[in-house]
């Protein structure tokens, strides 16, 4: 027998079950399981396993009474079942379009958008279609960023290991910036709003707690700020002076987040809000003698001394 | 006939068999073409869901699989009235693909791909423009529409260009072969007819482009972007590094050739840096944390003399 029948079968019958099903029953019910209990037991095992890794819910629940419990098994309906979109046939076709010129990478590998529109009703269309693009972009993805997404749609609570602190947060939104993903919520370590880089994400992000926890507030997708805003110094008004020939480099950087004001000679000084020392030292620093950091002075000491110990430590070693 | 591994065969049938059962009688050609299999696998694989079903597998029970005239009827399978739920994965590579591709084409707002959007918010929770933002760089939209015409024309292009790894500007005239983003920037691969060889130019350090008469020969083969966009050349320097922990992110941030743990938590990175202004904002943002081992010693301290003259002045 094929054990894809059999793999069917057992689908088949832990959606259709209105109780939890024991093995006792699995064995009995599902045509293609050997009569030997040990190879049973293994045969089971590995089907299990397929089907957690393919994504099926499969929840265990004890059953019988306390005393002789054993572990019953099925598939919530509710938990398997996708809601019907309703996606046309030229949605479909404009989603499979997106996701040829536009690709997330990520160690699950390259056939998550081809099980993603199968799901919605197969593809329809094509990258050769007249007008596609081809491939025009890479998103690197990580797993922290996909279960950050599932729990800001669940409105789920998540916790992880950040920054060296046990943090849980209530995710409202999800964003790719400048290369990175960040998650914007609300942290109830610090009782207060913060963002996350997700890259330096400690190990797991996992959910924590119900579905549908808390209301996202409006706006919560806003730009998150750039990093040397993000940070817990206290907050102090940059004055970065920039040559004329790199001011356009400079406003790039910035992306926004700064007032500026042009002198004759072209050059252009930038007040940004700063409120990590370190970012806006790296800031300043790819810009080389392309700028000055003219104040406030102790930002401006600061960044002198800085370059006064890298410059001692050459003359020492000369 | 070769099969997929059971687990690949699984989940397609799982994803065909509502698709069929709530239509009546597609054509087997359709269902082959939007699910990625061929007509015999699928066949074959229909045979074998009818003899599947409920116990006691009576014919009462069993899935009701009808091929006739090139159509297909599926009943009886109320438990698989529905494919599965989208995976956190699935879900953010549909999503920040659409809204990626919207941002970047500013596709009309009640487009198809808009539409698709606004009725995903149902089965994935997330509404647009409420929760998910994907940016791939800031580029000028003139500047990334004229590289890209030129790419696809074969025209080439005169560049007035920044190198960030040199700090100069130079003019020069280049052939672009593509244009992608990476990892938050927008690049153009092509051949720089100054230097002679295959170059990388960052489209936010283009001061200015102009797209000349002037054709080239595309290349063949170079239609994906490369991801590795950081691209050291074997015969450049050998830099060693020592780096104290909050140093490491140039060993993780940077492709290299070794890495070695030394006690008192500090690693030892040799990697390859040709481009010596690349280097100099390395060590100049790492500060006391890294330290040359092997390499321009001197490098670093020059560089915070040349820009603390602009203090002391």
């Amino acid at each position: 027998m094929d054990r894809l029948e059999r793999l069917v079968n057992l689908v088949a019958a832990l959606i259709d079950t209105d109780r939890p099903l024991t093995r006792a029953d699995i064995r009995e019910r599902i045509d293609g399981y050997s009569e030997d209990p040990e190879a049973f037991r293994r045969n089971f095992e590995r089907d299990k396993e397929l089907l957690r890794n393919l994504g099926l819910p499969l929840s265990t629940e004890p059953v019988g009474s306390s005393g002789t419990e054993e572990t019953g098994y099925r598939i919530p309906r509710e938990r398997y079942e996708l809601p019907d979109p309703g996606l046309d046939d030229s949605e479909l076709a404009a989603l499979r379009l997106a996701a040829s010129a536009v690709h997330l990478e990520g160690p699950w590998g390259d056939d998550a958008i081809t099980r993603a529109l199968r799901k919605l009703g197969g593809a329809v269309g094509g990258p050769d279609a007249p007008g596609a693009p081809g491939r025009l972009a890479a998103i690197p993805g990580a797993d922290s960023a996909a279960a950050a997404f599932a729990a800001v749609g669940e409105r789920r609570a998540v916790r992880f290991v950040y920054r060296g602190e046990e943090r849980r947060v209530d995710p409202w939104s999800l964003s790719f910036r400048r290369g990175h993903w960040y998650l914007a919520g609300f942290d109830h370590s610090r009782n207060d709003e913060r963002l996350f880089r997700l890259d330096r994400v400690e190990g797991e992000l996992l959910p924590d707690g119900p579905r549908g926890a808390f209301e996202r507030p409006e706006g919560a997708a806003a730009a998150p700020p750039p990093a040397w805003r993000l940070g817990e110094d206290e907050e102090v008004v940059a004055e970065l002076l920039a040559d004329a020939d790199q001011a356009r480099f400079v406003r790039d950087a910035l992306a926004g987040d700064a007032a500026e004001s042009e002198n004759p000679d072209g050059s252009v000084l930038f007040r940004l809000p700063v409120r990590n020392v370190a970012a806006f030292r790296s800031l300043a620093l790819d810009f080389l003698d392309h700028v000055e950091v003219v104040g406030p002075q102790r930002l401006r000491s600061e960044f002198q001394s800085w370059l006064e110990a890298i410059a001692a430590a050459g003359a020492v070693r000369g | 006939m070769v099969r997929a591994p059971a687990d690949v065969r699984l989940a397609r049938l799982l994803d065909i068999v509502p698709w069929i059962a709530s239509r009546d009688g597609p054509a087997l050609a359709e269902v082959s073409e939007r699910f990625g299999i061929s007509e015999d696998e699928l066949v074959a694989e229909l045979n074998l869901l009818f003899m599947c079903g409920l116990h006691p597998f009576t014919p009462d029970v069993l899935i009701d699989v009808d091929i006739a005239d090139g159509r297909v009827w599926i009943r009886m399978a109320d438990y698989f009235r529905r494919p599965l739920r989208l995976s956190p994965q699935e879900g953010l590579a549909l999503e920040s693909a659409a809204r990626a591709f919207l941002n970047l084409r500013g596709t009309e707002p009640d487009g198809a791909l808009a539409s698709a959007l606004a009725k995903l918010e149902t089965v994935l929770g997330v509404a647009p423009d409420e929760a998910l933002e994907v940016e791939l760089g800031y580029a000028a939209p003139d500047l990334l529409e004229s590289l890209r015409h030129a790419a696809t024309h074969s025209h080439k292009m005169l560049l007035d260009y920044y190198s960030f790894g040199r700090d100069g500007r130079s003019e020069r005239v280049v052939r672009p072969w593509n244009v992608f983003s990476s990892s938050g920037h927008w690049y153009m691969r092509g051949w720089c007819e100054r230097v002679g060889d295959e170059r990388l130019f960052r489209v936010d350090r283009i001061i200015a482009a102009r797209e000349l008469e002037e054709r080239f020969e595309p290349p063949t083969g170079t239609g994906d972007p490369d991801s590795r966009i950081f691209d050291p050349q074997p015969g450049d320097p050998v830099v060693v590094l020592d780096l104290d922990p909050p140093a490491r992110w140039i060993a993780e941030q940077y492709p290299n050739d070794e890495v070695s743990e030394l006690p008192g938590g500090v690693i030892r990175v040799k990697l390859r840096a040709g481009r010596s202004a690349w280097l100099e904002r390395v060590l100049l943002k790492a500060g006391p944390d890294a330290r040359v081992v092997e390499g321009p010693a001197d490098l670093a301290p020059a560089a915070a003399e040349r820009i603390l003259a602009r203090y002391r002045g």
